[in-house]
């Protein structure tokens, strides 16, 4: 991360988030002041940060603020990985939802509210979802209405909606609307049934109309309250809807790859003590597992205390790997959605206001088992430029490499010609030895598969 | 309608949205009303007819099955 102000922190006049020699901070504007002293001393921020749901910090004083104005400024617990809502699974995505109404909850009922309801306001802390703006609490006034309405149900429940009901890919709109689904599209791309459940009918498709109804009037506002119950009212149908939207991690490409086990036992048990071995070896904190599917072998570093991300392009793949660390209570693992082959990229104003993935690196460790033939040979990708697109991602590899006698691969070329005339060991390891030294290699046995552990060579 | 207070959004709410939410506040407000005082009669005629009454647990929508495309299975 960049010194200075953070690129994507600068529409909230109540403060901003600002890194000084590697560290942190949130400068809390004078504004603001009355918000932060209420959270504070409402008991409201202990109550979050005791369960878990908002993320604890330091005052460390408004002489380390970084422009004028400052109240003051404070050092929040930094996040070990930050991941976007376009990179979440659905249950992911519902979770996140699910805590922000807890929040909304817990707030109105010490007198405070959130004022805005974007998905960027969480992430994932030692497996739990974690809210992370503390400059999101605003004091409740009895009577007024709750401004993120809307954007709760653009970030949250059109994606999750259109995930349930009409196709999980639709998830990834969200990279393309940053301020979250607009509801139009998503009462369009529903199926007509999604009408008879109420919840969604009242807060997809009737508030599009709403919305398009008002598009071009400007109404003269008379005074009428919204009282807190009927507020209470409102987020509880929002929990509803939220809760009982579900998608069953199947149907998609390699929803099933893990049944469909080609691995004799033996095999599986050889690799995996070999890539445990290799991950001993790297002592490796960070780990991050590339086209991990449901984490199996992630886990293999998740275990050995390393904080893992596990990141693979099958929402099916995610989704199961997620509930898997839901239901373990895994604190060191992290499923995510990624297509190696188009990455998040850098989003919002300038490029800079998501980072981009390779941005968020780079890892001490990586793992690409079972993988370099999608990218090779499914995707055309040469073997110098895979080897240097991992040299940036970290200091130790372990990869698996797949001969073209494998099966997989023999299944990749069969209904295309084989222009791959370079894709064997010898040129994989004059590929990769280009940017890396090889400090181990072991064949897996009952396969024609090997297992390379790599070290970065230090850049020329 | 009111409209919150402007010293601290900055996310615009918008117009459409806030008029459905007034909508909405007030018909969920009115059920969750209707709701409450159901369950309090229905509570004061139990304890009418028997000594023991069982309090309903918490006002939280139940999961509706038949609302449930199908039901969330985890395969491993």
């Amino acid at each position: 991360m960049i010194e200075g102000i953070a690129p994507g922190s600068f529409r909230d006049p109540s403060g901003f988030v600002f890194q000084r020699d590697g560290t942190l901070y949130r400068q809390i504007n004078v504004g603001a002041h009355d918000a932060y002293d209420s959270l504070m001393s409402s008991g409201l921020y202990d109550e979050l940060v005791g369960a878990g749901l908002l993320v604890p910090h330091v005052e460390v004083g408004a002489a380390e603020a970084y422009a004028a104005s400052a109240y003051q400024v404070i050092r929040p617990e930094p996040i070990r990985f930050i991941s976007y809502p376009y990179e979440w699974c659905f249950s992911q995505l519902q979770d996140a939802a699910l805590a922000t109404l807890d929040i909304v909850r817990r707030a109105l009922r010490r007198g405070m509210i959130l004022k805005d309801a974007s998905a960027y306001n969480l992430q994932w802390q030692g497996g739990r979802v974690v809210f992370i703006d503390t400059l999101s609490f605003a004091p409740y006034r009895e009577g007024e209405p709750w401004a993120a309405y809307r954007q709760f149900c653009q970030h949250f429940l059109a994606p999750l909606a259109l995930g349930g009901y009409t196709d999980i890919r639709l998830a990834q709109l969200l990279r393309v609307h940053l301020d979250g689904v607009p509801l139009d599209l998503a009462s369009r791309l529903l199926p007509w049934h999604s009408r008879l459940r109420f919840s969604l009918l009242a807060h997809i498709h009737l508030h599009a109309r709403s919305q398009r109804y008002f598009a071009d009037r400007t109404v003269a506002p008379t005074p009428r309250p919204i009282g807190r119950q009927a507020l209470l009212a409102l987020i509880d149908s929002l929990e509803s809807a939220v809760r009982r939207l579900s998608w069953r991690p199947q149907g998609t490409v390699w929803a099933e790859y893990e049944k469909e086990t080609h691995y004799s036992e033996r095999a599986r048990d050889a690799k995996a003590d070999l890539v445990g071995a290799m991950l001993e070896r790297t002592r490796a904190e960070r780990v991050w597992d590339l086209g991990a599917n449901t984490g199996v072998f992630s886990r293999l570093a998740s275990r050995r205390g390393a904080l893992t991300v596990a990141f693979d392009a099958d929402p099916a793949a995610v989704e199961r790997n997620y509930r898997r660390c839901r239901d373990e209570r895994d604190t060191h693992l992290m499923p995510l959605l990624l297509d190696l082959t188009n990455p998040s990229p850098g989003l919002g104003w300038a490029h800079a206001e998501r980072a981009a993935w390779l941005d968020r690196g780079p890892a001490q460790t990586v793992m690409a088992l079972a993988l370099i033939h999608h990218l090779a040979i499914a995707n055309n990708v040469p073997l110098a430029t895979l080897a240097a697109f991992f040299r940036r991602l970290c200091t130790h590899l372990i990869i698996e490499f797949v001969p073209k006698e494998d099966e997989k691969v023999q299944q990749l070329l069969a209904s295309r010609e084989d222009i791959f005339p370079d894709y064997h060991a010898d040129a994989f390891e004059d590929a990769f030895q280009r940017c890396f030294i090889i400090e181990e290699k072991a064949p897996i046995p009952e396969t024609q598969r090997s297992l390379y552990l790599l070290r970065a060579r230090e850049p020329a | 309608m009111t409209l919150p207070s402007a010293a601290y959004a900055y996310v615009d709410p918008g117009t459409g949205s806030m008029f459905l939410q007034f909508l909405l506040a007030t018909v969920l407000g009115a059920l969750y009303l209707l709701k409450s005082y159901w369950r309090k009669l229905r509570g004061w005629l139990m304890r009418g007819r028997q000594a023991a009454a069982t309090e309903d647990p918490a006002p939280r929508e139940p999961r509706a099955p038949s609302d449930n495309p199908a039901p969330t299975e985890w395969h491993d």
